[in-house]
Parts: structure tokens; C-alpha cells; sequence
């Protein structure tokens, strides 16, 4: 296997160096955008610049398989434009004699911190210019932060071959994945509800459908996604070890365009354009086809069944986002997202002689996000944005059983009906501030207050029997809780050598007459002696009040948010970062090495046996607090231009828990305890109409627990007299670590006139991957000439999943 | 558990197309003792002492008993023989030592029992059947019996209970030639909502019922009065016989009611657990942590428990004359 692994390492890096950066243009009298759109599939190049500035400028050129430079010369050269490029960025201005000023496109968040020269930029595609990261790593104060875009995230094959952003993230060095194909992830060693998803600063409780196989963001209308893994900008908090905020595309201005896509497993639509000269819209839908898919099974499987099954599951997203120019100072926006997944099965008995019975089982579950914002720039050096959100975490459960049977004139019939609901509520009003007094510093600050709503699980019964009703529900009830924050950070360049990120994040969270607070100081330093390398530190901390409470490694509708109560106090990590970066003078190439070290306090777990406790009970009850460490180095190498891009990362890590009530009281390794981890990316442009992906990932396996040894049991009358005959004894947590994990990812985007296909292999050499271990038996059958004997015996058992899987889809672009 | 865990647990595993590979971990493993009693107020302990085997040994059932441990039973902390009677509230620690296999050692306090205060019942009757011979008594009579049992928790301490029920005569099963058959009916142990206590969020979507667990705590009623609601279904009284006899109708129930050691409670709650929960199907396919067998001794193996039982009979001789007398 390690030869395997080696081999293909190589390979991949081979063609990760293999291409140069050049690039083939043919256009004729073409508006220049459309011939920049053709340059930035080819390099991956970002184009920064001020509105307007290519308004009415045509190009015609003829380039084949040209460098970059000579291309971007080429294409300028009757132009008063000029450019530069840095790192990722392609930068475009007007030539100094014709510098205008243009205010048209008001930012709501501030333009990269490396063109302070030129604050009012635009890439292609999009209104305006939100992101953070848009500067090259080595000339941030940041460590551990990316900004990822959605065609980066589309390049990652996945199962499937649904793009998705929480499966691109766990290629990312440093974050692991939870169970194969799902979409929970690790990050430094956290645990997976100690990520903060944000769809436009706004955030999502609910990431997955379908148990985590997809995650909840349609990556046909992202623009890029912002991710925090190391220093986190003080602007951010509660949460742990990672910020991931998504941002969406803003509609287009110059027509209506979009893309309809069909796939093996759902289907998406998504259209934006103008209402007006002020006005754009978008809207994005997203659908799974598995109802539509069961429905001729299902026909089939009850053509030959008295017993009828009735399946019916989709999951679904809606986004819709309307955006409008107030004035050159003013934009508002509007938008919903609503995502939910339906699973709607049972049966129907009907013996048509004098038995019914029939069987519910109605589960809804979901997340619904309104907000609506205004970007205010108050002057050239001070701008704002502010939100009011609401954001509702749904779980809708119901069971319904019907039993009827007529006997002898008199008919007996039987009913009950189970619900259980669990959802959170959020009002969330916030405002943040941008203000750069001068070229070298920028402050941030802002504050916000959120309204919470957490109603855990609540189950109530009826059941009628005959002319006899009983009526149950538990005592749960809704926990009212307001959390306060506010922030303040500064990004100082304190020579052209130095920089330096500092802030502070405080916050209250009240709930149940108990106040509960936490200071959050951020620091991050970078000093880069030379252009192209710098050196980094930073110190983050970090404050959670609601954990995921999560029987199962997937992500299901019975996970419930819980707010800190009780004793229980506030989860916090400390992080301590180091790192190097490099970059290459043209931007083609990068490389990182970040070590870190986090302390995380008061997290909280289930505790031993607690499924012994009855859920009435209170949920602290079955959990114990307990603290964690996890420390590592990553290695990252990426290639950012040419027709070959990619990026490869080793990590070296360790994460360990130790909890009160659970395995003891000892330190234990965590379940993501990974020793080694190994991503690898590439993406190679093979020509204009076709592009190559792959994917490969291995790590040291999930630790398990394997309970190795039994013991007799006990012969009580208990439950329904079932006597198990044996029990598992006790054992260390996580004391078995499974066998290395690897996989390999492959997709094809193959381009026509109208659009694209993607074929896709997931898994692509089939190397099943075990995810468990258990107890099972072997059932064996010898024959004898006299008799046939059958034996089961126990033995342990590898559990594995997900062999090759092959998808396809095409996008129609319009 | 219905549909969901025939139908969705497998469509997932299907769809995600799982396998299993035998294989020998490298795991390092130690036998220990195991010590299993039910101690019952009143009645001599009985203490089994086995040993732990690795799950694949399949020689374990013929070897895992410990022939050489030494098991004393101390009560209230003083050693006592073989003709020692449990009493409510004794405490009892009963350790075990083997040379080849350590020590091992587990404790208990013999729950008070908790009478009903009350039993009341009613019943109705659904069908009853007469034949016609001459000089033959020859009756089917069913009905449907609905009790309340109040009981008053002790206060101060956590109590654990454990319903069940007995018919007398003894139900034989067989349609009788002569003479009575009493069948107890159907128990619907779903329809008193403290039977399904122990139930959590996974098995309430399911529709899972209690499943026959007929165990209860005094979480919600603690220190206070409690009435049990509980629904007989299809009872069955046939009575065959040439001669009429007041001895014919002596039939009924017998109610019992036990306070049970928190160990014991927990035990059941592990197999409860194991033969109906969903954490139990995750488990099975690694998609949840798995769990480890209840133990109250020290070495995590086997289970000292103890419960003392009080009984309430209700006769069911005035109900079957009056309904009979009727026809």
C-alpha cells in the first residue's frame, strides 16, 4: 500500500509542476470582459478593477499557448490600461495621466488589504468585492484563512458529483472528515459542531441533507467562501475551531442569464439579472430527484405485495437575494434561503377481508434564513453594513399508526401518534464598521445582539384505543437566551516588513437569570523580510455557548442544538500558530508550513452509559465536561496558475480528549485523531472544452472503540425476558485505530457550445475503506454424506463503505 | 421498530453499499473476573463467578467458569455465612478472589418494597359464549380488565420499579376437556406512559413502544403518589364442567410490584437498549460509538443486583358468577 501511495504522489506531483502558465485567446472585436472570462478559467487569475473601467472596450486578439505577461501586454496594448499582477490578482487601472475617480460601487466589506492604493476594485462576474482573503497568504496578517471560490470548489470531484463546499474544505490541510462521504468535518482537532457555517454572514445551523451527504450550500450560485482555520478576524466568534462563511453570487447587471443542471442525484436551476438600472436579483433552486426516482421501484416492489411501502424523500434549497443601489453611498439587500429535507414513508395493509393497518412516519426537517442589509459608506475611508437576520433551525417528527380489524360485527380499531419537534429561533441585529484612517491601518469593529429560541426535543403521544385516549407530553420547553457582542480589530502594516492583526471579541450570553460571558483576544502577526515570504504567529481565542448534541457520526434530524446551562460553563479553546509562506514571484506558485497548538476547556461529550438515562431527565445529565488538546503541523504546496493547478498538503497532527465521566477519567485519543494526512488536488485545463480533476486523499484511520472481550450475563427477567446471553466488557475509548484510509477522486468537465458535462468516479480505484469494526458472526454450512451441519461463528469484522461510484450531470448555461 | 429500521436503515446502507471483512485485531486482552446476583429479600444469594473471554473463543462456554475464586458476602460491612437472608436495606458487597484472575468485587442496597396503596379495577365484558348442552356448564366468556395501582414513593432516595403480572390458575395453554382455563389476556403496556419513559428521541420518531419494558423510575413522581394505569385485553375464562362449583370461578390476577436496585433498572435498560434501541442498529454498521454491557463491578463484568416484590390479587370469582348468572 505505501508503494501505492508513494506512486501516486509522485504521479500527481509530476503533473501538479508539469504545465506552464500560458494561456490561448481568439477574439475578435470581443467585449474585453468575455476575453478576461476565457483568461481566468486558464490561470485561475482574479481581475481586480474599478467600476466602469471596461466599459466599451473591445479587443481582438489572436494568442496560442502565450505566457500570461505577454498575453495580458498584448491584450492592453491599444489600451490606457495597465496592469499588475499580484499573487492570485490580476490588478487592472487606468494609466496615471487618466486616473479618475469612481465611487459607483459601494463595498460592503473593504477591498483587499493589499490594493489600499486602489479601494474601489471589481472582479469579473460580480458587483463588488467582499472577501478578505482576496490577498496573496504572504502578505496578510492571517494564518490558517482562505478564501476558496466556487469554481475551486466545483474543481474538487466528489461523491456523486454533487460539487459541495464542506467536502472541498476537507481537502484543505488540517481539516478532516468526519465519516467517509459526509459532509461533518474536523478541524485542528475540534469536534464537528465547533464550525460556524455562515451563508452571507448569517448562520446556518443545519449544513447536510441526507444524513450528510451533501451539505446545504447550492454551489451553482456561490461566489466564494471564506474560511478560518487558524486567526480568526475578531469580527468572528462561537465557535471553536473554524469560521466559514459563504458568500453569494449578486445578480448579474448587464441581463438575465443563469443555469439549469440535471444530475444523477438532483437538479438545479438558478437565474439573476436587472429590475431596472438599480436593481438585480437571484435566485437558485436546488432539488434531489430520489422521490421522483422511487416512485417506478416503489410501483414495482407493491405490484406483488399485500403490504404497500410508501417512500417519498427529497432535500431542497431556495436561495433568493435582491439587491439594490440606493445611491453611490447606499446598497441594500434582501435575501431568503430555505432549505429543508422531507422523508415521508409507511405502510398500508389492507387484507381487503377485514384488517387495515397502516403505517406514518412524516419527518421534516430544516433551516430558514431572511435577512435584509444596508451598505452605507459614509466617506472614502469609513463604510458599514447592517443586518437584521432571522435564522430558524426546524425538526418536525411525526409517527401515525392506524390499526383496524373487524371481527364479528364490531370493529376494534387503534391509533397512536408520536411527534417530536425540536428548533431554534434567532433575531439577529448587527452592525459592522470598516474605517481606514490612513494607507497602513484599517479597523473593524462592530456589535450585535442575538435573540435565542432553543426548544430541544419535545415529544408528546396520543394513542386511542377503542373509546380509550391517552394523552403524554414531556415537560421540555423553550430556553430563552440573549447573547451581546461586540468587536474591535485593527490591521496595522507597522512597516512595509511588518504587519500586525489584533482585536478583541467580547460577549454576554444570558439564559435562565445566568450570565455567562467571554473575552476573545485575537492576535496575528506577519513579517515578511523579502516579497515573496513571510514569517507568522498568532494567538486566537475562542468562545462557544450551544453545542451539537449527535447519537450517530451522521447528521440527522434528531441532533439537537443545546445552549450552555446549568453548571455548565462556556466551551473555550486557546491557539497558539506559527507558520512560513512563500509565494513565487509571478504568483504561480505557494507554499505553507503552520504548526499550531490549541487547548480546548469545557467542552462537553456524552458521558459513559448515559444512554442509561432517561431522556426525561435534563440533557446535562448525560454529559460530562472535559478538556482537549490537538497540535500539528501542516505542509501545503500549491500551483495557482497554468494549465496544471492544484495543491498538495501533508499534516501531522495529534488530538486527545479527556473527560470527567467518560473512559475513567483518562486522556484518550480523539475519534479524528490522525496522525498523517495526505491531499492532493489537481486540476489540469487540457484545452478550452475539457478539464481533468483529481482527488486524493489518505489519512491514518479513525480511532474506534473495539470491545474486545465478553462477559456472562446476568439472568434477570428484564426487558420482554430477552436475555442476551453476553455482554462486551468495558474498555479504553478509541483504543483501536482503523487501517490507513485512501481514496481517489476523479471527475472530467467536458464544455459545448450551450454548457458542460461532468463525469465523475468517486473512489475511483475502489478501495473500500473500513469505517468501523464490530462483533459479527460467520455463519458456516459443512455437509456431511449424513448431515448438514450449520455453524455461526463469532468473529470480528471490518466495516466498510463506499466502493466506486460513477455520476454525471450536465449544466445548461444561459 | 417498524418500517424505518427495515426499510430506511437499509436503503442508506444499500445505497452506501457496505461490506464486512473478518479479521483478528492485534489488541491486547486480559481476562477478568465476572460476578452476577440477583439478590431477593428473603431468599439465600446464589453468586455466579465466570471469567471474560475474548469474543471470538469459541471454546468460552466450557471454560469460562472460575473453579478456584473464594466469594465472601459482607453485609452492613460484617462477613456473613451461607444461611444469611437478605432483609430490605441491607447492604451487600460480595467479592470474589482467583488466583488466575484477579479480584473482583460489587455492592448493593436491598430496596425497600413498596406496597400499593390502592388497587382498583374494572372490567367489560366483550363476548360470551354458552353451549347448549344439557346438564354440561359450558361458557366462553372474554372481557377486557382495566386496573390503577397507586403506589407512595418512598422520599429521600432514588426508587426504581418493576411491574408484572401472574393469572392463576396457571394457563395451561390447551382448550380444557373439563374443568377451567383462564387465559391473562394481552398487557398493554404501551398505554401507561411511565413504561415509556426510558424511550429517547431516536426511538420515539421510530414509533417504538416500550416493547414488554415494564420498568419505572420515581423521576417524575419522586416522594410522591403515583397511579399505575393498566389495560388487560382479551382475557379468557372457559369453563367446562358437569357440575356447577364456586371452586370453578377461582380464578384472577396477581399483580406484582417490585423495588429494584438501580443495578438491576440499568441492566435491563442495557438490553432494552440493545435488543430495541436505534443506537444499537448505528452501532452495528459503525456509524455511532459502541457501547459496553452494564456493570456495577469493579471489573466492568457482571451485575449485583437486588429487589423485594409486594403483590396485590385481584380475584376475578364475583365478576365471572355475576356475568354468568346474567345469561
Amino acid at each position: 500500500m505505501r508503494r501505492f501511495v508513494t506512486t501516486t504522489i509522485l504521479i500527481l506531483l509530476f503533473l501538479l509542476s508539469a504545465a506552464a502558465q500560458n494561456v490561448t485567446v481568439k477574439a475578435v472585436n470581443q467585449p474585453a470582459e468575455a476575453v478576461f472570462k476565457s483568461v481566468m478559467k486558464q490561470t485561475g487569475k482574479n481581475f481586480l478593477y474599478p467600476s466602469g473601467l471596461l466599459d466599451g472596450i473591445n479587443v481582438t486578439v489572436s494568442l496560442k499557448d502565450t505566457p500570461l505577461k505577454k498575453a495580458l501586454s498584448e491584450i492592453f496594448s491599444s489600451t490606457d490600461i495597465e496592469y499588475k499582477i499580484k499573487g492570485n490578482n490580476v490588478i487592472l487601472k487606468r494609466k496615471p495621466k487618466r486616473t479618475k475617480t469612481n465611487n459607483r460601487s459601494v463595498t460592503p466589506h473593504p477591498a483587499p488589504a493589499t490594493s489600499a492604493a486602489t479601494p474601489d476594485v471589481r472582479i469579473l462576474d460580480e458587483l463588488v468585492v467582499v472577501s478578505r482573503l482576496e490577498a496573496p497568504e504572504v502578505t496578510t496578517a492571517e494564518i490558517g484563512a482562505r478564501k476558496i471560490t466556487a469554481d475551486e470548489v466545483r474543481d474538487i470531484p466528489v461523491i456523486f458529483g454533487e460539487a459541495d463546499v464542506i467536502k472541498a474544505l476537507q481537502m484543505q490541510p488540517g481539516v478532516s472528515e468526519g465519516s467517509e462521504g459526509m459532509a461533518g468535518m474536523h478541524v485542528h482537532g475540534g469536534d464537528a459542531d465547533g464550525n460556524l457555517y455562515m451563508l452571507d454572514n448569517v448562520p446556518v445551523y443545519q449544513v447536510n441533507h441526507f444524513g450528510g451527504l451533501f451539505s446545504a450550500f447550492n454551489t451553482d450560485i456561490i461566489r466564494y467562501i471564506d474560511f478560518f482555520k487558524s486567526s480568526v478576524p475578531a469580527k468572528y466568534d462561537g465557535r471553536l475551531s473554524s469560521f466559514m462563511d459563504v458568500r453569494l453570487l449578486n445578480g448579474n447587471r448587464d441581463g438575465h442569464h443563469g443555469s439549469a443542471r440535471l444530475g444523477l442525484t438532483s437538479g438545479a436551476f438558478n437565474i439573476s439579472g436587472p429590475i431596472g438600472a438599480r436593481t438585480t436579483y437571484l435566485v437558485g433552486l436546488r432539488r434531489s430527484w430520489y422521490d421522483v426516482l422511487s416512485i417506478p421501484m416503489l410501483a414495482i416492489i407493491n405490484s406483488k405485495q399485500e403490504e404497500k411501502t410508501r417512500f417519498h424523500y427529497y432535500f431542497m434549497d431556495l436561495n433568493a437575494k435582491v439587491n439594490h443601489r440606493f445611491s453611490d453611498k447606499a446598497n441594500g439587500f434582501a435575501s431568503i434561503y430555505f432549505g429543508d429535507d422531507m422523508l415521508k414513508t409507511g405502510t398500508d395493509y389492507d387484507d381487503q377481508i377485514d384488517t387495515r393497518d397502516k403505517e406514518r412516519y412524516d419527518f421534516h426537517w430544516g433551516n430558514l434564513i431572511a435577512q435584509a442589509g444596508l451598505n452605507y459608506r459614509f466617506n472614502q475611508g469609513l463604510s458599514a453594513e447592517f443586518t437584521a437576520a432571522y435564522t430558524r433551525y426546524f425538526t418536525s417528527l411525526k409517527n401515525h399508526d392506524e390499526y383496524t380489524v373487524a371481527t364479528e360485527g364490531s370493529i376494534f380499531s387503534e391509533e397512536e401518534t408520536v411527534n417530536t419537534s425540536n428548533n431554534i429561533n434567532d433575531w439577529i441585529f448587527r452592525g459592522d464598521f470598516d474605517w481606514q484612517p490612513d494607507g497602513r491601518q484599517r479597523v473593524r469593529f462592530g456589535a450585535g445582539y442575538v435573540r435565542h429560541s432553543f426548544l430541544p426535543a419535545r415529544t408528546s403521544r396520543t394513542s386511542i384505543v377503542g373509546s380509550l385516549t391517552t394523552q403524554t407530553s414531556d415537560s421540555t420547553r423553550t430556553y430563552g437566551a440573549n447573547e451581546v457582542n461586540a468587536y474591535i480589530e485593527d490591521d496595522w502594516r507597522i512597516t512595509d516588513h511588518l504587519r500586525i492583526n489584533g482585536g478583541l471579541h467580547a460577549s454576554l450570553f444570558n439564559i435562565g437569570g445566568k450570565v455567562k460571558w467571554g473575552i476573545s483576544p485575537r492576535v496575528s502577526v506577519s513579517w515578511h523580510p523579502v516579497e515573496a515570504f513571510a514569517l507568522k504567529g498568532a494567538y486566537t481565542r475562542t468562545v462557544q455557548y450551544v453545542h451539537q448534541l449527535s447519537q450517530s457520526y451522521l447528521s440527522l434530524p434528531t441532533d439537537q442544538w443545546i445552549p450552555v446551562t446549568g453548571d455548565f460553563k462556556p466551551q473555550t479553546a486557546d491557539k497558539i500558530s506559527v507558520g512560513g509562506y512563500w509565494q513565487s514571484a509571478d504568483g504561480g506558485w505557494s507554499a505553507s508550513v503552520e504548526g499550531y497548538w490549541k487547548w480546548m476547556h469545557n467542552l462537553l461529550d456524552y458521558r459513559d452509559e448515559y444512554y442509561l438515562r432517561p431522556p426525561l431527565e435534563m440533557w446535562d445529565a448525560r454529559l460530562t465536561s472535559g478538556r482537549g488538546s490537538a497540535k500539528g503541523i501542516d505542509f501545503e504546496l500549491r500551483k495557482l496558475t497554468g494549465k496544471v493547478t492544484g495543491q498538495v498538503s501533508y499534516s501531522l497532527g495529534r488530538v486527545d480528549r479527556t473527560f470527567a465521566d467518560k473512559n475513567g477519567g483518562r486522556t484518550y485519543p480523539a475519534r479524528s485523531d490522525h496522525r498523517h494526512t495526505i491531499n492532493v488536488v489537481v486540476n489540469w485545463h487540457v484545452s478550452d472544452k475539457v478539464q481533468l480533476n483529481a482527488a486524493w486523499t489518505g489519512h491514518s484511520g479513525n480511532r474506534f472503540t473495539l470491545l474486545p472481550q465478553r462477559w456472562e450475563a446476568p439472568e434477570f427477567s428484564g426487558a420482554q425476558g430477552y436475555y442476551p446471553g453476553d455482554a462486551p466488557l468495558r474498555t479504553t475509548v478509541n483504543n483501536y485505530q482503523l487501517p490507513f484510509y485512501h481514496r481517489l477522486d476523479l471527475s472530467c468537465t467536458v464544455r459545448n457550445s450551450r454548457g458542460y458535462w461532468t463525469f465523475g468516479l468517486y473512489n475511483a480505484y475502489n478501495h473500500m475503506n473500513v469505517v468501523a469494526v464490530r462483533g459479527g458472526y460467520r455463519d458456516e454450512t459443512e455437509v456431511t454424506p449424513d448431515h448438514i451441519i450449520y455453524t455461526s461463528r463469532p468473529v470480528f469484522q471490518k466495516v466498510k463503505l463506499l466502493p466506486v461510484i460513477p455520476s454525471i450531470s450536465y449544466t445548461w448555461e444561459f | 421498530m417498524g418500517i424505518l429500521r427495515f426499510t430506511c436503515l437499509p436503503l442508506l446502507l444499500l445505497l452506501l453499499t457496505g461490506c464486512y471483512e473478518d479479521f483478528t485485531p492485534d489488541i491486547e486482552t486480559k481476562p477478568v473476573l465476572c460476578l452476577n446476583s440477583l439478590i431477593t429479600e428473603g431468599e439465600p444469594i446464589k453468586v455466579s463467578v465466570t471469567r471474560t473471554w475474548l469474543y471470538t473463543d469459541t471454546e468460552s462456554a466450557t471454560t469460562r467458569h472460575v473453579d478456584d475464586a473464594e466469594v465472601t458476602v459482607y453485609v452492613n460491612g460484617a462477613i456473613v455465612g451461607d444461611d444469611y437472608l437478605p432483609q430490605q436495606g441491607d447492604n451487600i458487597r460480595i467479592v470474589a478472589e482467583s488466583r488466575a484472575y484477579g479480584r473482583a468485587e460489587g455492592e448493593v442496597t436491598v430496596p425497600e418494597a413498596v406496597p400499593a396503596e390502592s388497587v382498583e379495577w374494572d372490567a367489560d365484558v366483550t363476548h360470551i359464549w354458552k353451549h347448549d348442552t344439557p346438564g354440561i356448564l359450558n361458557y366462553i366468556l372474554n372481557f377486557n380488565l382495566h386496573a390503577t395501582l397507586t403506589i407512595k414513593d418512598p422520599a429521600g432516595t432514588d426508587n426504581y420499579y418493576l411491574f408484572s403480572r401472574e393469572s392463576f390458575p396457571e394457563d395451561r395453554g390447551s382448550y380444557p376437556v373439563e374443568n377451567i382455563r383462564f387465559y391473562p389476556g394481552v398487557f398493554r403496556d404501551d398505554l401507561e406512559p411511565i413504561f415509556s419513559e426510558h424511550i429517547g428521541v431516536f426511538e420515539s420518531i421510530t414509533g417504538d413502544g416500550s416493547y414488554g419494558f415494564t420498568f419505572f423510575t420515581d423521576r417524575q413522581f419522586q416522594g410522591s403518589r403515583y397511579t399505575l394505569n393498566l389495560q388487560f385485553e382479551n382475557l379468557e375464562y372457559d369453563v367446562r364442567n358437569e357440575e356447577y362449583s364456586e371452586d370453578l370461578f377461582d380464578c384472577g390476577l396477581i399483580l406484582n410490584l417490585s423495588s429494584v436496585s438501580s443495578s438491576y433498572y440499568n441492566w435491563c435498560s442495557y438490553q432494552w437498549q440493545v435488543e430495541n434501541g436505534t443506537l444499537s442498529d448505528l452501532t452495528d454498521v459503525g456509524l455511532s460509538d459502541p457501547f459496553w454491557g452494564y456493570s456495577n463491578v469493579s471489573t466492568g463484568a457482571g451485575v449485583i443486583a437486588a429487589r423485594s416484590s409486594s403483590s396485590h390479587v385481584i380475584n376475578l370469582k364475583d365478576f365471572l358468577q355475576r356475568e354468568l348468572a346474567r345469561e
